[in-house]
């Protein structure tokens, strides 16, 4: 009965959280599809803020950034999708899909009817947890590729594997996002206040990316994925780093889960 | 027993041994079980010391007014929430997913996915069971007249109440555990669940325990009956033993008497009425007549106690730490 139960509970969560998938998801494309679109209508006006007098004036380091983007294509869409939309919208993605795994069945009263099914906590929470970051995954893939195919079609090359090798990054950064954001799902009854926690840590999170010298810690900077842009490959360190915060903060989610009162 | 032991005392102790587990195994098995069961919430304690025991096959009604500790008791049973202190088995040990395969349980607030239909409900929890049984649930769903297509979350309170109590007997559960079962439904859905509930239970060794403040609906179906207050076990007796041992006497002697002289076993409380008194006797009423008889009097009257009345002797002194068992 375990796989039939699994299924069963797979089932649920796609089912419970359809809306959130369809609208992040939407959400996701839509923004990569703009990203492609706008490249020539950004080109155009860079350029503008660089010709007519913005140079001197602007920080010499947002300079050269502009510039690169506007010699390569490449550098454009991997600066505005994993160095800006991606990981803002997914990480907004992640604590929404997380702060209502546990509290919203706390809040709808549905807890104890799922906690007693001849299946255990650990199993109830691995399921969700699980789903959660597939969900993720699908859609950080999806929107990424959407990007891909896009650019192809507004006439601009991405190099399709090099480019959706990014997703690793951006996915390990929002799963552990979501992990924190179950966490607090665990903790709180109410998933308003598990989302807002949720978030205030995520604020948090991006403190490290503001001191030169703890720009390692960032997860945010992780899941922009510089490593593969200007090498080619991922930073492997950072990838299981960010894989080991998401399964700790996962244990931790579920140790709790099972001491858990459901009242 | 002070001093050395001796070979005879060694006997008498092994013989009391022997008695003892010749008991536990003529007594019929228990389908729960806890032992000084606690549960307190910062300053207020919930349940306090509950020594609760249920046979297996029984029929078994726990009373108490709200609040008095039988929801937190329940979820206790069903591993929702950790005990402070104590123990719980259920069928036979501690409450884990190959137990709860044999458990059907109804909560309070008939918490079900609101998103789901009917049919989509009944197909989610019958994956989690081998036991499931379809045609059983189908008759259940026509008997209850519940659309199969409806949204859960559009059906009344009664409606859901009967789809959670269809959903609990899916499995075909050995212990059957319902928290204020018909709350909610109107009177005619009311009987019509009592009924379908009796006539699942009848006959067979499977165990229902539920909680309620319904006195009558309890006195319809319970064999047995726990009255619990303020967290307390108070009172453990079968309904047929109630029937005969709770009673209120009428007593008016012919001479003038103090109440106390009439306090004795048996007698849980003396009040004056008029000229005479009115006993509640909660045991031994043979042995009350006769040491009333006794005594030269004009009137001695037995008058049936209903469980109304019974719940009402017990939990009006605001709780209190005896227990009798039957």
């Amino acid at each position: 009965m375990r796989t039939a139960a699994d299924r069963a509970l797979v089932w649920k969560e796609l089912r419970e959280n359809r809306w959130k998938h369809v609208v992040g998801a939407a959400v996701l494309v839509a923004t990569a599809v703009a990203v492609a679109l706008l490249f020539d209508f950004v080109r155009e006006m860079l350029q503008g803020l660089l010709l007519g007098g913005g140079e001197g004036v602007l920080p010499p380091a947002l300079e050269q950034i502009i510039e690169a983007q506007l010699r390569s294509y490449f550098v454009y869409a991997w600066s505005n999708w994993y160095g800006k939309n991606l990981y803002q919208v997914a990480a907004v993605l992640a604590i929404v899909l997380g702060m209502g795994l546990v509290a919203a069945e706390s809040g709808n009263k549905t807890l104890s009817f799922l906690l007693t099914r001849p299946v255990s906590r650990r199993r109830v929470l691995a399921v969700k947890l699980g789903v959660g970051a597939a969900a993720l995954a699908v859609i950080i893939a999806v929107s990424s590729l959407t990007l891909v195919i896009a650019s192809h079609l507004g006439g601009h090359e991405l190099p399709a594997g090099r480019f959706m090798l990014g997703t690793m990054g951006a996915w390990a950064g929002s799963t552990v996002i979501f992990t924190v954001a179950a966490l607090m799902s665990v903790l709180f009854s109410d998933q308003v206040k598990a989302g807002m926690a949720a978030a205030v840590v995520a604020v948090v999170m991006s403190v490290p990316s503001w001191v030169p010298s703890l720009r390692w810690l960032s997860v945010y900077r992780h899941m922009q994925g510089l490593s593969v842009m200007m090498r080619g490959e991922p930073d492997w360190v950072a990838f299981a780093a960010l894989l080991a915060a998401g399964a700790g903060l996962a244990l931790a989610a579920v140790h709790l889960f099972e001491r858990r009162d459901v009242t | 027993m002070t001093g050395p032991m001796t070979d005879g005392h060694r006997r008498n102790d092994l013989k009391q041994d022997d008695q003892r587990q010749g008991a536990a195994r003529d007594a019929p098995p228990l389908a729960v079980r806890t032992c000084g069961l606690t549960r307190r919430f910062g300053e207020l304690t919930a349940v306090d010391s509950l020594d609760l025991e249920v046979p297996e096959g029984s029929l078994f009604g726990l009373l108490g007014p709200n609040g008095a500790g039988k929801t937190t008791t329940l979820r206790m049973l069903l591993g929702l929430l950790a005990p402070t202190a104590g123990t719980v088995e259920i069928l036979g040990g501690p409450v884990n997913p190959g137990r709860l395969a044999r458990v059907g349980y109804v909560s309070e607030e008939r918490g079900m996915y609101g998103y789901m239909t009917v049919e989509e409900m009944v197909g989610f929890t019958r994956r989690f069971y081998s036991t499931w049984d379809d045609r059983a649930v189908r008759d259940y769903l026509d008997l209850f007249r519940l659309p199969r297509r409806t949204r859960v979350a559009d059906l009344s309170h009664g409606m859901r109440s009967l789809l959670a109590l269809t959903l609990a007997l899916g499995p075909r559960p050995d212990l059957l555990i319902l928290d204020e079962p018909t709350e909610g439904l109107d009177p005619v859905m009311r009987r019509e669940f009592l009924s379908m509930l009796v006539k699942e239970m009848a006959g067979t060794r499977r165990t229902l325990l539920f909680s309620s403040h319904v006195l009558n609906e309890v006195e319809r179906i319970a064999d047995t009956v726990a009255i619990i207050n303020r967290g307390r076990l108070v009172m453990t007796r079968s309904v047929e033993e109630m029937r005969t041992n709770e009673k209120r006497v009428r007593f008016v002697p012919q001479r003038r008497m103090d109440p106390r002289e009439l306090e004795g076993p048996g007698v849980r409380r003396v009040e004056r009425e008029g000229s005479g008194f009115v006993l509640t006797v909660t045991d031994d009423l043979d042995a009350v007549l006769a040491r009333l008889s006794t005594v030269p009097h004009f009137v001695l009257e037995v008058m049936d106690l209903d469980l109304e009345e019974v719940f009402f002797e017990y939990v009006k002194e605001g709780g209190g730490s005896r227990e009798d068992r039957g």
